[in-house]
C-alpha cells in the first residue's frame, strides 16, 4: 500500500502585482509504507511546502496529495491521525512548560486517554534521553535537547507516517548519531518516515529513496546507492601520494580513462570495466602505494549535477 | 481552489478538554496571566472612592461588582489575542493544527480555564471594598450571583472565541485589544446601569451579553426578589451560546482561508 501519494501536485501563491509564484509544479510522487524517503534540494525549493500541505496546514492549489489513501484536502481528521509531524528548528514547544507537560499535551492533542499518556510520555522521554529532565522547563534545555524533544513530539501518537522537515538541524553530531538510530527503529518498526534534509550524508545513510526537488519541480527519485550512475557510470578509485612515474603506468592500463588530481595529492582513477581497476590496484599496491579507497559519485555531487551550483540564491 | 469540506465536523470534547486542562497547567507557572488582575483593587478602590464622596453609597454594589467584569473582559481580550499569536510566532499554530483535536474547541477549553481568574478577581475587589472603606458587600441571592458568575464567565470565554477568529487572519492583535475595552465597558452597562441609557443605546446595549450580567449580579446583592430573573438568565446563555457558535464556525471558515492563503505560518 502507498503511504504517500502526490498527483499533479501543484500549489501557488498569489502576489499583488505580480505572476503567481509558483512553489510546487505538478508533483508526482509515491512512496510505499515502511520506505524512508529523503527529500533533497536548495532553500526555497519547495519542500517545506510539500510537508505543510500532506501535513493539512495547507491546501494545494490543484492536484492531489494523499497519506495512507485519504485526500488532504477532502479527509484532513483521517490524515492526521496517522500522522506525526516535526518540523525543523527549536521552535514549536511550550517553553515555561516541561518537557513531560508538553509532551502530555500533545499526547492528549491526539487524543490519547490519561494511563496511555502517561506511559507513552516515559517511554518517549527515555527513548530521546531526556527522562532525567522530565520535570524540567523547556526554556532551559539546548537547541539539540529542544529539536529530540520535537522528535519525541512527533512520535508521541505513535504514526504510521511520519513527516521530518530538517530535523537534525542545530543537533551535535552524538544526538544526530541518535536521531539516525531512532530511524532506523522507525524503519524496522515499519512506520513510513518522509525527511527533508541538507544533509547529503545522512539522507545517503538513512534512505530507501531521495527525491530532489528543485523550483517546485520533481527533478529525480531514485535508490541513493544507484543514484550516482546518473554523474558516472564509471568505476573510480581514489588514490593518494600517487608517484608521477606510476601515474603513466596507471594510464596505460587497459581501461582505465582518466587519471584526475582531484585535491592536492589525491588522484581520481575512473576506469571503464572492473578488469582496469584490479589492474590499477596491482600497480599501486607493487609500487608501495597503499591509501587507496574505491569511490562512488556522492550524493552530493549527484545534487550538484542536478540542481547546480547555486550558492547562497534561494530558488526565485 | 477545490471546494473541500468543513475540517472540524463535530464538536469535539476532547479538544475543549485538553484546552481547559493545559490552560490550567500553563497559568501556574505563567506569573504574566495574573497580569489583569492587577486592575481588579484599583478599580475598585477608584469607583468606591467616586460612590463614597459623592454620598451615592446604594451604588457601593457596582463600584465591587464592576472591577470583577472589567477584569474578565480584559483577561478574554488579552488571551484570545495572545493565544493565537503568540502560537503563530513560536511555530506551534500549524502543529495544533495537524493535531486531530479540534482547534476551535481547544481554544474555548483554553479560554474557559482563563476565566477562572473571575474568582480571585471578585475576590479582591470584594476584600479591597471591605478592608479600606469597610463596605462589605451583602450577597441575598446566592443562587443567583453564583449563576450569573459562571454563565458570565462562560459567555465571556465564547466571546473571546470568537474574536480569536479574527486572530487567525490579522497578525497583530493589539489594535483590536485597545479598541474594544472601553466601548463594552459602556454598552455592557458594567458601572451605569444600561436602563440608564436612552432608548436607542439601551436597545443596542442588550446584545451584549455583559449588560444582563451586570443586571443579575447587582440585583442579587438587594434583598428583594431578583426581578427578571429568568428572562436574565435566558438572554445570558442565548447571546452566550450564540458568541460560541459564532466564534467556533468563524474559527473553522478563518482557518480554512488562511490554509487557502498559505498565512497560517510566520516565517
Amino acid at each position: 500500500m502507498t503511504a504517500i501519494e502526490t498527483q499533479r501536485l501543484t500549489r501557488s501563491y498569489t502576489v499583488k502585482g505580480k505572476p503567481d509564484h509558483v512553489a510546487l509544479d505538478k508533483i508526482d510522487l509515491s512512496i510505499p509504507r515502511g520506505e524512508v524517503h529523503s527529500l533533497l534540494g536548495p532553500n526555497g525549493a519547495g519542500k517545506t511546502t510539500l510537508c505543510r500541505i500532506l501535513s493539512t496546514v495547507l491546501l494545494p492549489t490543484s492536484g492531489t496529495a494523499k497519506v495512507l489513501g485519504h485526500d488532504v484536502a477532502t479527509e484532513p481528521q483521517q490524515v492526521k491521525r496517522s500522522l506525526g509531524v516535526v518540523f525543523g528548528g527549536d521552535r514549536g514547544l511550550y517553553n515555561r512548560l516541561t518537557s513531560k507537560q508538553n509532551l502530555d499535551f500533545w499526547a492528549s492533542m491526539y487524543g490519547l486517554g490519561r494511563a496511555e499518556r502517561r506511559d507513552r510520555v516515559g517511554r518517549l522521554l527515555d527513548r530521546v534521553g531526556l527522562a532525567e529532565r522530565a520535570d524540567e522547563p523547556v526554556q532551559s534545555f539546548s537547541r539539540g535537547m529542544k529539536q529530540r524533544l520535537h522528535l519525541a513530539r512527533g512520535l508521541v501518537s505513535s504514526p504510521a507516517v511520519l513527516l521530518l522537515d530538517e530535523p537534525t538541524v542545530g543537533m551535535d553530531p552524538v544526538s544526530a548519531r541518535d536521531f539516525r538510530d531512532l530511524v532506523r527503529e522507525l524503519r524496522s518498526d515499519g512506520h513510513t518516515v518522509l525527511m527533508t534534509t541538507h544533509d547529503m550524508p545522512e539522507a545517503a545513510d538513512l534512505s530507501d529513496r531521495v527525491s530532489f526537488i528543485d523550483n517546485g519541480a520533481l527533478a529525480l527519485t531514485e535508490n541513493p546507492d544507484v543514484i550516482g550512475e546518473i554523474v558516472s557510470s564509471k568505476e573510480r578509485i581514489d588514490v593518494r601520494a600517487l608517484p608521477p612515474e606510476l601515474r603513466q603506468e596507471v594510464i596505460r592500463v587497459p581501461g582505465v580513462s582518466t587519471v584526475t588530481e582531484i585535491e592536492h595529492g589525491l588522484f581520481r582513477v575512473e576506469a571503464e570495466h572492473k578488469e582496469a581497476v584490479r589492474g590499477v590496484l596491482m600497480l599501486a599496491i607493487e609500487a608501495g602505494v597503499t591509501d587507496i579507497a574505491r569511490s562512488r559519485p556522492s550524493l552530493e555531487e549527484v545534487y550538484l549535477h542536478l540542481i547546480g551550483r547555486r550558492g547562497m540564491n534561494v530558488a526565485p | 481552489m477545490m471546494r473541500r469540506n468543513f475540517e472540524y465536523s463535530t464538536v469535539d470534547l476532547s479538544g475543549f478538554g485538553t484546552g481547559f486542562r493545559f490552560q490550567t497547567v500553563a497559568m501556574r507557572s505563567q506569573s504574566d496571566t495574573y497580569f489583569s488582575l492587577i486592575t481588579s483593587p484599583f478599580f475598585a478602590l477608584l469607583y468606591m472612592a467616586i460612590m463614597e464622596y459623592s454620598g451615592r453609597t446604594d451604588l457601593n454594589t457596582h463600584a465591587v461588582i464592576a472591577p470583577m467584569l472589567m477584569t474578565l473582559w480584559t483577561a478574554a481580550l488579552s488571551f484570545s489575542g495572545e493565544m493565537i499569536s503568540e502560537n503563530r510566532e513560536n511555530g506551534r499554530l500549524e502543529l495544533l493544527l495537524a493535531a486531530p483535536a479540534s482547534f476551535p474547541m481547544l481554544v474555548f477549553g483554553r479560554l474557559c480555564a482563563c476565566m477562572l481568574l473571575s474568582l480571585p478577581s471578585f475576590g479582591m475587589s470584594y476584600m479591597t471594598a471591605g478592608l479600606v472603606f469597610d463596605y462589605w458587600m451583602p450577597i441575598h441571592h446566592p443562587g443567583v450571583f453564583v449563576g450569573a458568575l459562571v454563565l458570565t464567565a462562560l459567555a465571556t470565554a465564547a466571546a473571546a472565541t470568537a474574536l480569536a477568529s479574527a486572530f487567525v487572519l490579522t497578525l497583530g492583535a493589539r489594535i483590536v485589544q485597545n479598541t474594544l475595552s472601553f466601548p463594552v465597558y459602556l454598552l455592557g452597562g458594567i458601572i451605569v446601569p444600561v436602563s440608564m441609557f436612552p432608548g436607542w443605546l439601551e436597545a443596542i446595549s442588550r446584545l451584549v451579553y455583559l449588560s444582563w450580567s451586570a443586571d443579575l449580579l447587582r440585583a442579587s446583592t438587594t434583598p428583594e426578589p431578583v426581578a427578571n430573573a429568568v428572562m436574565g438568565f435566558s438572554m445570558l446563555s442565548l447571546l452566550g451560546l450564540s458568541a460560541l457558535a459564532f466564534g467556533l464556525l468563524s474559527i473553522v471558515w478563518f482557518l480554512r482561508r488562511a490554509k487557502e492563503l498559505g498565512t497560517l505560518s510566520k516565517e
